[in-house]
């Protein structure tokens, strides 16, 4: 035992002899790992939040339908679908987008009947809306728009009745969802004002008594198409319940986290010769080394033994370094530099919180990767030269 | 080199590397105080929010295809153009 740590500590000292080597091939990993690591912790993050999103929404969401295509559905559909056998509550939202500001920068409207939402929540800067024409809104949208609580924006939609100035009551704390970003959070009366929509919603959101979604669900798709007696005729309904949601999970996250890791196997790729160059493969000065070795009495399996431990040694370091300077830019820096790469939409300093969990399994595979890229360079030489006569290895 | 190089070198790997195993077991970004926080806003919007965009502008199915968003490239300006949607193409 004592002889296997004397060879092994003779491992860290080839690490020690060769310090620009090693600080190369280190830091050949670290560029390789750390995006890795970031890029799996940020789908894993996201993953998480969309769950969240899943498990705080509704049962049953409606929509409407026309020519197949998303269409708005009248407010008298409510008593419609309320009327179905095990339905336990409906109420309306509205999600729309609109462009605000100087820059016409997409805002995200969702208005909700202000009895459905509570009197204060800890999530906002200031106070949720009461009246019409009162906002609170994404931390993203009020950076981009310089506004603060208390703020008038003047009128940002057209509107038959006449445009009016808008309050900020509030603004989303900036460690929330990401999807508070751009947020303009208000009643259905002011979002249904903001679009001159008046009498319609997006969708219906339907809770279902236990044990109903299913039944609640075939029935509402067998609902006659909603007529509020309009000049452009019926609306038929479209059902998405939260099964059909979660299903969509693993295939929308997993086709980003996928892209994500084509593009690692890519720079895997390119960086396997640059490692296994730096960490010594074809270098003359290894196989003198390991000649010298040989020729004062070592074996070749303890020679092999010194290479791994110090392939081992940079392996460890590189991981473990790309782990911490990935958690640090994506907590401490709030991935600044590469939001906008993994969010579409996301500024490159954003600033809401980008949404992250460093997983074990891409560390664990990236070590797994880094220390046989870099064994190779190292053993390979050191075995060429170490099965070899020192004198020929040393020539 | 000094006796003690190789002891500090190896002492430095395996303190990267416990720091590291520590954020990975805690499952660093997710804490307690964060989860309450994301239900609660969830909780007020109703469920808002399934995928990578930050807003409707780029693909409104990728943003939260649960108020009826249809991606937007899928009737226009070319009929099936959500075959294309850099969004989630190919899905």
């Amino acid at each position: 035992m004592r002889r296997f740590a004397a060879i092994a500590r003779t491992g860290l000292v080839a690490v020690l002899l060769h310090p620009l080597r090693s600080g190369a091939t280190v830091l050949c990993l670290v560029a390789v790992l750390v995006p890795y690591v970031a890029a799996t912790g940020v789908a894993s993050g996201l993953a998480d939040e969309a769950r969240a999103s899943i498990r705080s929404g509704a049962d049953l969401y409606v929509s409407g339908s026309r020519f197949g295509r998303p269409a708005p559905l009248p407010l008298t559909a409510i008593e419609a679908v309320r009327s179905v056998p095990g339905v336990r509550d409906v109420f309306p939202r509205i999600v729309g987008e609109i462009g605000i500001g100087s820059g016409r920068w997409p805002a995200v409207v969702v208005g909700i009947a202000r009895d459905r939402v509570p009197a204060s929540t800890p999530c906002v800067e200031g106070r949720l809306f009461e009246g019409e024409g009162e906002l609170v809104m994404g931390a993203e949208l009020a950076r981009k728009l310089e506004v603060r609580v208390g703020s008038r924006l003047p009128p940002f939609y057209r509107n038959r009745s006449g445009e009016r100035v808008s309050t900020v009551v509030g603004i989303f704390r900036s460690d929330l969802p990401m999807w508070e970003a751009n947020l303009l959070f208000c009643s259905l009366e002011t979002a249904s004002t903001i679009f001159d929509q008046e009498g319609l919603a997006t969708s219906l959101l339907v809770t279902c008594e236990p044990g109903y979604t299913q039944a609640v669900e075939t029935a509402l798709r067998r609902l006659k198409p909603f007529d509020d007696g309009g000049p452009h005729g019926p609306v038929a309904p479209a059902v998405t319940s939260r099964e059909d949601v979660q299903a969509l999970l693993p295939r929308s996250l997993g086709h980003l986290e996928g892209i994500f890791q084509l593009h690692f196997v890519l720079a895997f790729a390119v960086g396997i010769p640059l490692l296994m160059g730096t960490a010594g493969l074809g270098l003359s000065g290894r196989r003198r080394e390991a000649a010298l070795l040989k020729a004062t009495g070592w074996m070749t399996d303890e020679v092999l033994l010194q290479g791994m431990v110090e392939s081992l040694v940079l392996a460890v370091l590189g991981a473990g370094t790309s782990v911490l300077l990935a958690y640090g830019w994506l907590d401490l820096l709030d991935a600044k530099g590469v939001a906008g790469i993994f969010l579409p939409g996301a500024d490159p300093a954003p600033a809401f919180r980008v949404p992250f969990r460093l997983a074990p399994v891409p560390a664990l595979l990236g070590f797994a990767v880094s220390l046989a890229i870099v064994s190779v360079g190292t053993l390979y030489s050191t075995w060429r030269a170490a099965t070899a006569a020192p004198a020929l290895a040393l020539r | 080199m000094s006796d003690r190089a190789p002891t500090f070198l190896l002492a430095t790997a395996v303190a990267a590397a416990v720091a590291a195993a520590v954020l990975l077991a805690t499952a660093a970004g997710s804490a307690p105080a964060r989860q309450r926080d994301r239900e609660e806003f969830q909780r007020l919007v109703s469920g808002l929010g399934l995928g990578a965009p930050v807003d409707l502008s780029r693909c409104a199915a990728a943003f939260d295809p649960r108020d009826g968003g249809a991606c937007s490239l899928r009737f226009d300006p070319v009929p099936c153009g959500d075959r294309f949607c850099p969004a989630h193409a190919g899905d």
